[in-house]
């Protein structure tokens, strides 16, 4: 890590470890989480679905809800406030600057997601190990972290041209939106008579994770759409420099 | 020194100056180097710029707000920690250090500002409306700072308070919707300059309204 990028990741985690918006963010995003998973333990007994599969998908649902708003005051914040223009000035490379405030907001993504294992152990105890352990949910966690860096970093994109923070949770929730349900309908559309086109590409990578299948596309591609995502933005600020 | 009435184009002229606005038509050169050039960034490491709102990050204290903006500008060690000292010292900070900048008040603020474009001593600096919010005393103490400033770099700032022109320099340019209408002697014996000013915005005025 540069140091550039060091000392912009050290003062947004301090920001965010003041921000009352990140607290109540995980808070909704643990209840929604926890919510969905007991919700679906009701619906879900007796059918075919994992109980990993279950908290997998649970946690999924809610996860960009929390990057939205991890990220959302990013660069719009300090836009709102004048304080990107002073930032601007600077002679620092731009590309460290945001690569340092995705890196924070990353972080407390990963909290999240961390965080919504708490559940499972509550669950755990109080059935007496008739759950698998907490082990069998890290291939589904490594999963859902790769779904947070994508969003994380289309929260980013989102967040530098957007003047208020609310606009840019609007973009990244309606271009990331957007394009999950673009892909369900053309793949729909056209590969229709191919029994092995998933309608919903996201949610199939989820189970097979919930069930220990991890797949190396799954890491290209969004490791992929996060580059593209950090290379747009930094180009965005440039051109705005 | 800039002077002119509100909507005259100061701080347009000071944001292209700074590089913060680019110029519809035109060059910035500051060094002989293009300020949006690609040797641009090589220029910036020497200037500061101090806008009219004076952003800052109100969730920091003081000093934090200067330890960050002067590790950014590369700063580090015992000489992050000696700039911070002088610049305390000189922006008369060093009694509210520990304080929020979110509960500031805007002289104070404009002081931190100052002392955030002091931090890496440029040789440029560049302050839009510097004594606004200040009280006499507080603009009487900038402007003497500017004045001693003046003598190691350059200087430029826009303001509307005269006696503060007519203190730090012995020129002053006049701006009128975007036009630069006279370079006046700021400590000409002729007559004082808030008069010769009233004279020129007239004239000026009455030159407009003739065309």
């Amino acid at each position: 890590m540069s140091r550039t990028t060091r000392i912009v990741w050290a003062r947004e985690v301090f920001a965010m470890s003041c921000s009352p918006a990140v607290y109540a963010a995980l808070t909704a995003f643990y209840a929604l989480s926890s919510g969905l998973f007991f919700a679906a333990l009701q619906i879900g007994e007796g059918t075919f679905w994992s109980v990993p599969a279950l908290w997998v998908l649970s946690v999924a649902l809610p996860l960009p809800l929390l990057s939205i708003l991890v990220t959302m005051p990013l660069f719009a914040g300090e836009r709102a406030t004048g304080t990107l223009q002073q930032l601007m000035m600077l002679p620092v490379p731009i590309g460290r600057v945001i690569l340092g405030k995705f890196l924070a907001a990353y972080g407390v993504v990963v909290l999240g997601i961390l965080g919504a294992g708490v559940p499972w152990l509550f669950l755990s105890r109080a059935l007496g190990g008739k759950l698998p352990p907490l082990s069998a949910l890290a291939p589904g966690m490594a999963v859902l972290g790769l779904h947070g860096l994508s969003w994380t970093a289309l929260g980013v994109l989102c967040s530098v041209p957007a003047r208020r923070p609310w606009a840019a949770a609007i973009g990244t929730l309606l271009i990331g939106g957007g394009a999950i349900l673009a892909w369900a309908a053309l793949s729909r559309l056209f590969l229709s008579g191919h029994l092995q086109a998933p309608a919903f590409p996201l949610a199939i990578e989820l189970l097979d994770a919930a069930s220990g299948r991890l797949a190396l596309h799954s890491l290209v591609l969004h490791l992929s759409l996060v580059a593209w995502c950090l290379f747009v933005s930094r180009h965005l600020l440039e051109a705005r420099r | 020194m800039v002077v002119g009435p509100n909507g005259a184009g100061k701080s347009t002229l000071l944001g292209i100056v700074a590089g913060v606005i680019r110029p519809g038509a035109g060059q910035v050169l500051i060094g002989g180097v293009d300020i949006f050039g690609a040797r641009a960034p090589t220029v910036r490491r020497h200037m500061a710029f101090l806008p009219e709102n004076c952003p800052l990050y109100n969730d920091l204290r003081v000093e934090e707000h200067l330890t960050y903006r002067g590790k950014l500008k590369g700063l580090s060690g015992k000489r992050l920690r000696a700039r911070m000292r002088s610049v305390m010292e000189n922006c008369s900070l060093e009694s509210f250090r520990r304080q929020l900048i979110g509960r500031l008040s805007l002289g104070e603020r404009m002081r931190v500002g100052l002392a955030d474009a002091l931090m890496t001593e440029p040789r440029l600096l560049v302050l839009d409306e510097p004594f606004a919010g200040l009280d006499p005393e507080q603009a009487g103490h900038i402007c003497a700072l500017l004045a001693g400033y003046g003598r190691h770099g350059t200087v430029l700032l826009a303001t509307h308070r005269l006696e503060a022109a007519e203190r730090l320099g012995p020129r002053c340019s006049a701006l009128y919707r975007g036009r630069l209408a006279a370079t006046l002697d700021t400590q000409s014996a002729a007559a004082p300059l808030a008069e010769r000013l009233h004279d020129l915005w007239r004239a000026c005025a009455a030159e407009e309204e003739a065309t």
